[in-house]
């Protein structure tokens, strides 16, 4: 782990931009659909390339974000305007296109609580192969795995072939195991929340406790009353912009 | 034009072997996953991985009585040949058709999680050679019942084994970049795949061509690919030239892959 002050994100003239490849009708639909939209986007930009003729959906636009050691920020804005992309540029799954981003500090995306294992393995074997990916040793994964195991409460459904769960259950396993890594910059899509009422209340103090040790947290979210509670401040995007940046965002 | 910015410099460079470098190290990853691919293909099977070797066993023995009447070859000549070549085949056509789709896959994968490019491939990769590795056995077995097997020859297996590894590293590589951009791309590999094992040596023997028509497969990287791991286990000495080939394929395929990957790493997660 990094020194605890270093942890920093530090974005500049960063965009994203999606190629759409498809059929020469599609961009022609493309193009007459976004020429019509253009007055009132939702979404990103829709771009014709006129060189090369194609289509780009600029997801975003030249950002600049400076994010320091101790700070919570809050991502706002309307479906589509930049934030999920914002969140998953900084986990480092989208380089951006143009302009850089630098992170200091170790990352755990909350971005999707899908497993991402084939719906044979079982529950244990799901564990190990998740947690391998999210960057665990071995070791500390044969370490945790009670751990993990007790608090998704699965029982004897550790043994059995993840398509035997419900879709409750999957979340459940995947949250107790998302949420053993400890990191400095926690990003996340959205508070997670999980399970029947009993397993949100558990998770809830979990996700907490998660926040309070990392040293940065960026949420997504269109709650302002989480917002509220969690962030010190706040950045809205619109069409892949930053439109505010209110860094003083009191609670 | 949308402006990409300047994607082939030093800094992507060292990206691109960091990246390979990074995938490489982390073998507790890849080994793992292999390992599962394999144990789900065949999981709830009774034989599991070895119905690898049965299917070939079949064929071998099919493919060995019939060709070894119709072309009259000596089956002791002809079997172990064919059984060698076969799985070899098999192998490079694995993994080629596998490089394929080793982005597409994991797609989910690459959007949650940023591990190097490199470990899918490694991966793929690995499970291959796994596979290969089930058919071992037999092939030793049927070398040693028809008495081609000697082992100095063989000491040279596990050398030629790593070189061809390397090789399908560097190859993977680009036919996964390319056809993660391209979803023509495994239709068309796919296509070319069958003519070539036509064209390769491993349904016929190398005497038979007519005079003056060597260049079928001396001119066929695949045949030379083949004939390296064949060599060592029918106990006979490997042809320089196809080890000279081989070397070179390495070299070029290092060569023209790293600067590729290079060049469109930062593009692979826009393309799935």
């Amino acid at each position: 782990m990094s020194n605890s002050t270093d942890t920093r994100i530090s974005v500049s003239d960063a965009s994203v931009i999606f190629p759409i490849y498809g059929s020469k009708s599609f961009k022609n639909i493309a193009i007459r659909r976004a020429t019509k939209l253009f007055n009132k986007p939702l979404g990103g930009r829709i771009n014709i390339d006129t060189v090369t003729n194609n289509v780009y959906i600029e997801a975003l636009n030249k950002i600049s974000i400076e994010i320091n050691h101790g700070e919570r920020v809050g991502l706002v804005g309307h479906n589509g305007s930049g934030k999920s992309t914002l969140l998953r540029m900084l986990a480092g799954t989208y380089p951006p296109v143009t302009g850089s981003v630098e992170v200091v500090g170790k990352i755990a995306p909350f971005l999707e609580l899908s497993l991402g294992v084939e719906p044979d393995v079982n529950g244990y074997e799901a564990i190990y192969l998740r947690g391998l990916m999210l960057g665990l040793s071995s070791k500390t994964i044969m370490d945790k795995t009670s751990e993990i195991a007790e608090f998704s409460e699965l029982g004897a459904f550790l043994d059995m072939p993840i398509r035997t769960y419900s879709s409750g259950m999957v979340m459940r396993l995947s949250f107790a195991i998302s949420t053993i890594v400890n990191p400095d910059i926690l990003l996340m899509d959205e508070w997670i929340s999980v399970g029947d009422q009993g397993f949100q209340q558990k998770a809830g103090k979990r996700l907490n406790e998660l926040v309070e040790r990392s040293k940065i947290l960026v949420i997504a979210s269109h709650s302002i009353d989480l917002l509220k509670s969690l962030c010190t401040r706040i950045i809205r995007l619109e069409n892949g912009q930053v439109i505010e940046d209110n860094p003083n965002f009191i609670s | 034009m949308i402006n990409f910015g300047k994607l082939l410099d030093k800094a992507s460079l060292i990206a691109a072997w960091s990246d390979i470098v990074a995938g490489v190290k982390l073998y507790p990853i890849w080994t793992h996953y292999a390992w599962f691919d394999i144990k789900l293909r065949y999981r709830r099977s009774t034989l599991g991985p070895f119905w690898i070797t049965i299917n070939l066993m079949v064929m071998v023995l099919t493919v060995g009585l019939l060709y070894s009447k119709l072309f009259r070859m000596e089956i002791g000549d002809f079997l172990p040949y064919f059984a060698v070549g076969v799985t070899v085949w098999n192998l490079i056509s694995n993994v080629i058709n596998d490089s394929t789709s080793v982005f597409i896959s994991v797609e989910s994968l690459i959007r949650q999680v940023n591990l190097p490019y490199s470990l899918h491939i490694v991966r793929a990769l690995a499970r291959n050679i796994i596979i290969f590795l089930h058919s071992l056995i037999f092939l030793l077995a049927c070398s040693l019942y028809f008495g081609k097997l000697t082992l100095t020859y063989l000491l040279y297996f596990p050398v030629m084994l790593l070189l061809l590894t390397l090789i399908f590293f560097f190859l993977s590589l680009i036919i996964a970049v390319f056809a993660t951009r391209f979803r023509d791309m495994p239709q068309i590999i796919l296509s070319v795949l069958q003519v070539l094992m036509l064209l390769t040596p491993i349904f016929w023997l190398r005497s038979i061509l007519p005079a003056g028509m060597e260049y079928i497969y001396k001119l066929n990287p695949f045949y030379h690919f083949i004939e390296i791991l064949r060599a060592p286990l029918l106990g006979q000495p490997i042809g320089q030239g196809s080890v000279i080939v081989s070397v070179l394929c390495l070299l070029i395929l290092c060569g023209i892959s790293i600067p590729f990957f290079a060049f469109y790493r930062k593009r692979i997660p826009y393309w799935l």
